[in-house]
């Protein structure tokens, strides 16, 4: 077993050792599992919402957008500090229902404010097929990052199993306090591999400095926004539709780390910091412009880092930075976990009895971890793409949600709102997998997104006019 | 009250049009270096300080919302 080896297997174990450490007494209460009894307190919230920063696309992902197209990876540090702007009076107005009114889950809360539990059980099944590809993500994630880290193809598979069976055991023993708790070391360890990667890689290769020159001499189109296939079009679209996502909290997996809060104070109070916070994706964007420099075109982006690092730097150090993405595959996945289990429980089984749902919940995690794991073996896939299209699939929630947090009753009726759903999803799935209509470099999500508010509002319109108002209870 | 919205609005809105205002200007989002790194990199920089520095005056003009703490 050579070094890089040693590091994967101590760093997978020690980040399950973090997780499980996380539970703070035994309960098969549901409510403690999903969002920790709403107890959590500044610190364990700011590593959950700050979770999303730091993901195998951060650490992978990342570099490779910057090392294809340059400057346009910069959309990673437009679109987290704008969704923290939106999320600052977004969030408290969530927190405040959801802890008045009980909720769980995101389809908890579609359940009852439509006053409908098929949009609920819509809600969560849209969550739970959407999602799905995202956890496959980390997974498949986790597989490249050893298989780059090591150079051996037969250590990715025993990895990403034995990485994974960590993560449901200790997401079962200690629910979203594990995933807190493993957050501490996540963050911590890319924070440090990335700022010595900052520094060495650069260094090794003639300075940051005279890596910008290079490039302002021989790509100088690659330090701006520039037309091509990521152009100012392709910018503006991804990170509206990443913001509309993160804001309108359309996926399932952020809820808990708003809900969690022990106060709404608590919400704004991160969401002010955490702007300064995603300064930290300059990093991978920085290393990517090293790449950018070093490796020839059409290398392999997604393994630009390590093959970096392996060129500069001894193994022990490209261990340590497997470890740090290895954290950045199994704790988000630890925290998809945690978003969408609760989902098949609560909304999609609709069981009734609160240890019922636990179990139910445990259940869960098992046979969604089993499948991934074989959708990673059987058809991984592009790290960026995937993610793109989880975000503009859950994305046609946002209207809904939207309008439900203005005034008491909302701006919209269940017909309105669930009908725009339905369309916008069936738009998404259109523009994805057909070439019917031509939409350029607007992302899926976006145009999907369009299409939505109109049909939405063309039926509000219509049903305050001609329908009945909606009896209580339907 | 209204005034006190109308500040908070207006603070919020400071980010955004920073933003736009550096993504057209050539001088910000084109081929140059400031201190050795991309003028675009130093821009959205100053944008993401700026959210929170938004953010913290925003937060000190915010109504008592009597949150249980």
């Amino acid at each position: 077993m050579n070094t890089v080896l040693i590091f994967v297997v101590l760093g997978i174990i020690t980040i399950a050792v973090f997780g499980f450490l996380g539970r703070r007494r035994t309960s098969t209460d549901l409510g403690e599992w999903a969002v920790g009894g709403r107890r959590l307190g500044t610190a364990a919230t700011w590593l959950l919402q700050a979770g999303e920063t730091f993901t195998t696309f951060t650490f992978v992902g990342l570099v490779a957008l910057s090392f294809a197209t340059g400057a346009s990876a910069l959309y990673a540090l437009v679109y987290t500090p704008l969704s923290y702007l939106g999320l600052y009076f977004i969030a408290p107005k969530l927190w405040r229902r959801a802890a008045g009114r009980g909720y769980l889950t995101q389809a908890d809360f579609f359940t009852d404010h439509y006053r409908s539990k098929t949009f609920g059980w819509l809600v969560a099944v849209l969550g739970v097929v959407f999602l799905l590809p995202y956890l496959q993500l980390q997974i498949t994630g986790l597989g490249q990052i050893v298989q780059f880290a090591t150079g051996q193809n037969t250590s990715v598979r025993w990895s990403m199993l034995i990485a994974f069976a960590l993560v449901v055991a200790f997401v079962l023993w200690a629910g979203l306090r594990g995933v807190a708790a493993a957050s501490y070391f996540k963050d911590a360890i890319m924070l440090i591999t990335l700022l010595i990667l900052l520094i060495a890689l650069p260094s090794h290769f003639g300075g940051l400095t005279g890596i910008f020159q290079h490039v302002q001499l021989h790509l100088p189109s690659a330090l701006s926004v520039h037309a091509g296939s990521h152009d100012p079009l392709w910018f503006f679209s991804s990170v509206a539709t990443s913001v509309i996502g993160i804001v309108f909290l359309t996926a399932p997996h952020n809820w808990p780390a708003v809900l969690s809060a022990r106060s709404s104070k608590t919400l704004r109070r991160n969401y002010t910091i955490l702007p300064l916070y995603s300064l930290c994706l300059m990093l991978p964007v920085a290393l990517g412009f090293v790449a950018l420099t070093v490796l020839k075109p059409g290398s392999n982006g997604n393994a630009a880092l390590f093959t970096l690092a392996a060129k500069a730097l001894p193994s022990w150090v490209v261990g340590l930075i497997a470890v740090g993405g290895i954290a950045a595959a199994m704790v988000p996945a630890a925290g998809i976990l945690v978003g969408i289990c609760p989902l098949v429980a609560r909304n999609i089984l609709r069981v009734r009895s609160e240890r019922g749902q636990y179990w139910a919940n445990q259940l869960t995690v098992l046979v969604l971890v089993a499948l991934a794991l074989l959708l990673a073996l059987v058809r991984p896939d592009s790290l960026a793409n995937l993610l793109l299209l989880t975000f503009a699939g859950l994305s046609q929630l946002a209207p809904a949600i939207g309008a439900a947090l203005i005034g008491e009753r909302g701006l919209l009726g269940k017909a309105s709102a669930l009908t725009g759903v339905i369309v916008g999803v069936a738009a998404v799935i259109l523009l994805t997998f057909t070439n019917v209509v031509n939409i350029g470099h607007l992302g899926a999500g976006l145009a999907a997104l369009a299409v939505n508010l109109v049909v939405t509002v063309a039926v509000e319109a219509v049903s305050r006019l001609v329908v009945v108002p909606e009896p209580e209870g339907a | 009250m209204r005034r006190r919205l109308g500040t908070r609005t207006a603070l919020g809105l400071i980010p955004p049009i920073l933003l736009i205002i550096g993504m057209l200007l050539p001088a910000v989002n084109g081929p140059h270096l400031w201190l050795g790194l991309p003028s675009l990199m130093w821009w959205l920089a100053g944008f993401a300080v700026s959210v929170t520095v938004a953010l913290a005056l925003i937060e000190k003009l915010h109504p008592e919302s009597g949150d249980s703490e």
